[in-house]
C-alpha cells in the first residue's frame, strides 16, 4: 500500500515537472539556447527590415509594407533613439514614426549596417514568466548626396531590450505553445564618428 | 404366416412379369439412345428448326445474344453437319453479320481507348490545375469503361498515382523539396536584387501550393523529446515575403497537412 502511494507520488511530480517545462518555468539547456537564437535573429531580421526601409530604391508600398513587418517586432509604445554628431541630445520617436522618418530621410542614398549583434544581459526569467534580456548593436550609417557623395557618417551603439514569453494559440485546432519575442525601446548609448 | 400364403397365391403373376419386362425394354431403349447419341428424326428436325430461328435473327440483326455467345451458336450450328441448304445459307450470312458487329465493336473499343488515352495525359499533365478530388472523379469515369488495355491500364496507374501525391501520400518528399526550392528562389531573386522576380514567385508559391494566403505556418525552433517550440506562427504570405526581405531561406519543411483538394492547409518548417 504504501509503494503505491509512493508511486503515485512520484508520478505526479514528474508530471508537474514535465508540465512545468512545457510551460518554459524549467528550460533545458538546450531549449534556452533556442529562445536566446530566435531572439538574436528577430534583431537581425530588423537590421535588414531598416535597410530595406532606409534604401531609396525600395518602392514605397514595398517599404509600407516592410514597415508593417518592422513594427510587429515590437511591442506596442516602444520607442526608438535618433542621435546625431552635431547635436549632443538623443531623440525618441514612436517606432513608426521612426520608420516613416527614415523613409524620407534627406539623402539620395543611405546604407545602414547593423553588426556585433549580441547579448549584453542574457535572457533572465521574470516573476511573470517573461524572459528579459539585452542586446547590442552597432550600426553603421552613411548619407550620400547624388552630387557630393558621402556627406555623412556615424556609428551608434544601440541598446534593445527584448522580451520572450511563452504563450498558446489555436492552429487547425490544436494547441500550439509558442516563444513570443517582442523588442522594446532602442536606447541609444553611444554615438561616435 | 397361413394369411401370407394366402395372400401370395392371389396375386396374378402373369401381369406382373409382362409390367417388369415392359420397364427393362423402356430402360433399354433409352440407354441405348444415350449411348450413340443419335437423334431421332424428329429431334432432328426440331434442332434444325432451332437454329435457322437463331440464325435468322443472328443474320437480320435482331438477336438479344451477345456477341461470343451468337459466334457460340454458329459455331455449334456448324459442327452439328445437319447438311440442310437454308440452314448453311443462314449460317453463312450470320457469320458475316457477327464478323462485321465485331469489327465495329473493336472499331468503337479502339475510339474509346483513342479519346481515354487523351483524356488521361491531360490528367497527368492536370493544365487545368484540378484538385485531387477532381481528377479521380474524372478517373473514375475511365475506369468505369473497363477498356481492358495494358497502356490505359498503366496511365490510369500514373494519374492514381498523380493523385496520390497531390494528397500527400507516397511522395510527400517532392513536395518538401519543391517547397524548400520555391523558398530559396525567392530569396536568391530578391539577393539578385529582382523584387519583381521575387513577388511574382511569392504569388506563384502560394497558388500553385497553399489554400490560400493566410495558410498558418508554424516554425519549430528546438525538439527535445514530446516538447516543441515554435516561434510565433505566422502565415505563408508573411513567411514568402520574410525569404525574400531577409533575403534568405533558413528553414526547411518538417510536415504539411492537405486538404481535400491538395492544397496545403498547414505548414510547419524546422531551423536548418
Amino acid at each position: 500500500m504504501n509503494k503505491a502511494i509512493g508511486i503515485i507520488i512520484a508520478l505526479i511530480i514528474t508530471g508537474s515537472g514535465l508540465f512545468a517545462q512545457d510551460k518554459g518555468d524549467n528550460l533545458s539547456p538546450q531549449r534556452k539556447q533556442a529562445i536566446d537564437s530566435l531572439a538574436l535573429e528577430k534583431v537581425r531580421d530588423l537590421s535588414k527590415y531598416i535597410s530595406i526601409i532606409g534604401d531609396k530604391k525600395t518602392q514605397w508600398s514595398e517599404a509600407q509594407r516592410v514597415i508593417e513587418r518592422a513594427v510587429e517586432l515590437f511591442m506596442p509604445g516602444s520607442e526608438i533613439g535618433v542621435s546625431s554628431l552635431s547635436r549632443p541630445d538623443v531623440t525618441y520617436y514612436k517606432v513608426r514614426e521612426y520608420f516613416d522618418r527614415l523613409m524620407q530621410l534627406n539623402y539620395d542614398k543611405i546604407s545602414i549596417d547593423w553588426y556585433k549583434i549580441q547579448y549584453v544581459s542574457d535572457l533572465e526569467r521574470q516573476p511573470d514568466g517573461t524572459y528579459v534580456g539585452v542586446i547590442t548593436v552597432f550600426q553603421r550609417f552613411q548619407g550620400f548626396d547624388a552630387e557630393k557623395g558621402l556627406v555623412y557618417e556615424d556609428t551608434t551603439k544601440k541598446d534593445i531590450t527584448v522580451y520572450v514569453k511563452r504563450k498558446e494559440t489555436q492552429i487547425g485546432g490544436k494547441l500550439i505553445g509558442f516563444w513570443d519575442v517582442l523588442l522594446g525601446d532602442i536606447r541609444v548609448k553611444e554615438t561616435s564618428k | 404366416m397361413t394369411q401370407i400364403i394366402s395372400k401370395i397365391k392371389t396375386i396374378r403373376w402373369q401381369t406382373v412379369m409382362i409390367v417388369i419386362l415392359a420397364a427393362m425394354l423402356a430402360v433399354g431403349t433409352e440407354s441405348c439412345n444415350k449411348n450413340t447419341g443419335k437423334l431421332t428424326k424428329k429431334e432432328k428436325k426440331a434442332q434444325i428448326e432451332m437454329y435457322k430461328k437463331q440464325l435468322s435473327e443472328i443474320a437480320n440483326g435482331t438477336s438479344k445474344l451477345s456477341l461470343q455467345e451468337q459466334e457460340r451458336v454458329i459455331n455449334e450450328a456448324i459442327n452439328k453437319n445437319f447438311n440442310d441448304p437454308e440452314l448453311n445459307n443462314l449460317i453463312i450470312q450470320a457469320q458475316q453479320k457477327n464478323k462485321a458487329a465485331f469489327a465495329e465493336l473493336q472499331k468503337q473499343h479502339d475510339q474509346q481507348v483513342a479519346v481515354a488515352r487523351t483524356k488521361l495525359y491531360d490528367l497527368i499533365a492536370n493544365k487545368e490545375g484540378l484538385s485531387a478530388d477532381e481528377l479521380e472523379k474524372e478517373l473514375d469515369v475511365i475506369k468505369a469503361q473497363k477498356l481492358n488495355d495494358d497502356e490505359i491500364n498503366e496511365l490510369i496507374g500514373r494519374v492514381d498515382k498523380k493523385i496520390a501525391d497531390m494528397r500527400g501520400g507516397s511522395m510527400g518528399g517532392t513536395i518538401k523539396s519543391q517547397l524548400e526550392s520555391a523558398f530559396q528562389a525567392i530569396a536568391d531573386a530578391a539577393k539578385g536584387g529582382n523584387v519583381t522576380q521575387a513577388n511574382s514567385l511569392v504569388q506563384s508559391t502560394v497558388s500553385k501550393y497553399f489554400v490560400s494566403e493566410s495558410t498558418p505556418v508554424l516554425i519549430i525552433i528546438s525538439k527535445e523529446g514530446s516538447i516543441v517550440d515554435y516561434d510565433k506562427p505566422t502565415t505563408i504570405k508573411k513567411y514568402l515575403d520574410f525569404c525574400k526581405d531577409q533575403k534568405d531561406s533558413r528553414n526547411a519543411v518538417d510536415s504539411y497537412m492537405l486538404d481535400d483538394s491538395g492544397k496545403i492547409k498547414e505548414l510547419d518548417l524546422i531551423k536548418k
